[in-house]
C-alpha cells in the first residue's frame, strides 16, 4: 500500500516539475526567432509537451492495474524519449558554444 | 574605452559600469550623472585593495557575480584590471555574459600594462600592404547596412564581427562566414544564404592586388 501511495506521490511530483519545464520552456521559445536553435528548441517543447501528457495520464496505469507487458512498453518508450530529449539538448549546447566561440 | 563602456551600458538592465587597474585607479567609467565620481573612485580603490579576488579570478573566463535585493554587480578580471558593472535585478544575466566577453577583449587592448592604445595605420603602410588590399572607404558601412536590413534589431552581433574583422578580404571573409553561421544557428538557413551572397557580393568587387 506505501509503495502505490509512493507511486502516485512521484507522479504528482513529476507532472509538477514537467508542468514547470513546459512553461518556461514555451516562454523561452518566444525570444528564439529561428534557425536551427529555433528547430531543435520546437523540438525539445514538443518533447516535453510529449512527456507532459505522458505524464499526466500516468496515475491511470497505477489506477487501472496496467497488465506489466504493457507496463515494460511504456517504460522503454520512456527511455527512447528520455535518449531523444538528451540528444536534442547536447545539439542545443553544442549550437551555442559555436555562436559564443563566434563571438570570442 | 569609454565608448566600450558605454556600449556596454545599452544592455538592458545594465545602470554603469567602470575599469579600474590594480592600483585602484579609477581608468574609466560610465555611470548615469546622479553618481558621485568620488564614490566610484572609492568603490574602485576599495575593489583593487581586496587580496582574495585575485587568487578567487585568476582569468578572465572567471567573473563575481553578486546579487542584492536592489541590484547586481558583476566583476571581471581584465589583465590586471577590474571591469565591475552594476545592474538591476532584472537584467537578462547571459546577454549580459555575452557582452561582457566582448567588452573585455576590447578593454584588454586599453588596459594598464597592455601597452598604449593601437593607433589606426595609415593606409599604405608596409603591414596593410603585406595583409592585402585595404579596405576601401564606406565599405564597412555598406556591409553593416546589409546585416542591418537582414537581422533588423538582432543585426548586434553580427556588426560587432564584421567591424572587429582586419581590413583584407580574406579577414571580410571570415567574418562575412562568422555572421552567416550565426544567422543559421540563430535567425534561419534561408536568410544565412541570402545576408552572406549578399555581403560577399560586397567584398568581391574589391579586386584583390
Amino acid at each position: 500500500m506505501i509503495s502505490v501511495l509512493l507511486a502516485y506521490a512521484l507522479a504528482v511530483a513529476a507532472i509538477l516539475a514537467m508542468g514547470v519545464a513546459l512553461v518556461q520552456a514555451l516562454r523561452l521559445g518566444r525570444s528564439i526567432v529561428g534557425g536551427e536553435v529555433g528547430d531543435k528548441w520546437k523540438l525539445l517543447t514538443l518533447l516535453i509537451g510529449f512527456f507532459f501528457v505522458g505524464y499526466l495520464v500516468s496515475p491511470l496505469a497505477l489506477f487501472f492495474e496496467l497488465p506489466a507487458q504493457y507496463l515494460n512498453l511504456l517504460v522503454f518508450g520512456v527511455f527512447l524519449g528520455g535518449a531523444a530529449f538528451v540528444l536534442v539538448v547536447i545539439g542545443i549546447i553544442r549550437d551555442v558554444l559555436r555562436f559564443l566561440k563566434l563571438l570570442r | 574605452m569609454d565608448l566600450v563602456l558605454q556600449q556596454l551600458g545599452q544592455v538592458p538592465g545594465v545602470v554603469g559600469s567602470l575599469v579600474c587597474g590594480a592600483d585602484g585607479s579609477l581608468a574609466a567609467s560610465a555611470f548615469p550623472a546622479g553618481f558621485d565620481r568620488g564614490k566610484l573612485e572609492q568603490m574602485a580603490a576599495q575593489l583593487a585593495a581586496d587580496i582574495f579576488l585575485p587568487e578567487w579570478m585568476p582569468g578572465a573566463p572567471c567573473w563575481l557575480d553578486l546579487r542584492y535585493r536592489d541590484g547586481r554587480v558583476v566583476v571581471r578580471p581584465v589583465e590586471d584590471s577590474w571591469l565591475l558593472v552594476l545592474c538591476t535585478p532584472q537584467v537578462n544575466i547571459q546577454l549580459l555574459q555575452m557582452s561582457l566577453v566582448q567588452a573585455t577583449r576590447r578593454v584588454q587592448r586599453w588596459a594598464p600594462g597592455a601597452g598604449p592604445p593601437p593607433r589606426p595605420a595609415p593606409a599604405a603602410s608596409p603591414p596593410m600592404l603585406a595583409r592585402g588590399p585595404a579596405r576601401p572607404p564606406g565599405e564597412l558601412a555598406e556591409l553593416q547596412e546589409i546585416a542591418r536590413s537582414g537581422l533588423g534589431d538582432r543585426a548586434a552581433p553580427a556588426l560587432e564581427l564584421l567591424s572587429r574583422a582586419g581590413p583584407s578580404q580574406a579577414d571580410q571573409l571570415r567574418a562575412i562566414g562568422e555572421v552567416e553561421e550565426m544567422t543559421r544557428l540563430f535567425v534561419s538557413r534561408k536568410e544565412a544564404e541570402g545576408i552572406g551572397r549578399r555581403l560577399r557580393a560586397v567584398v568581391a568587387t574589391r579586386s584583390p592586388r
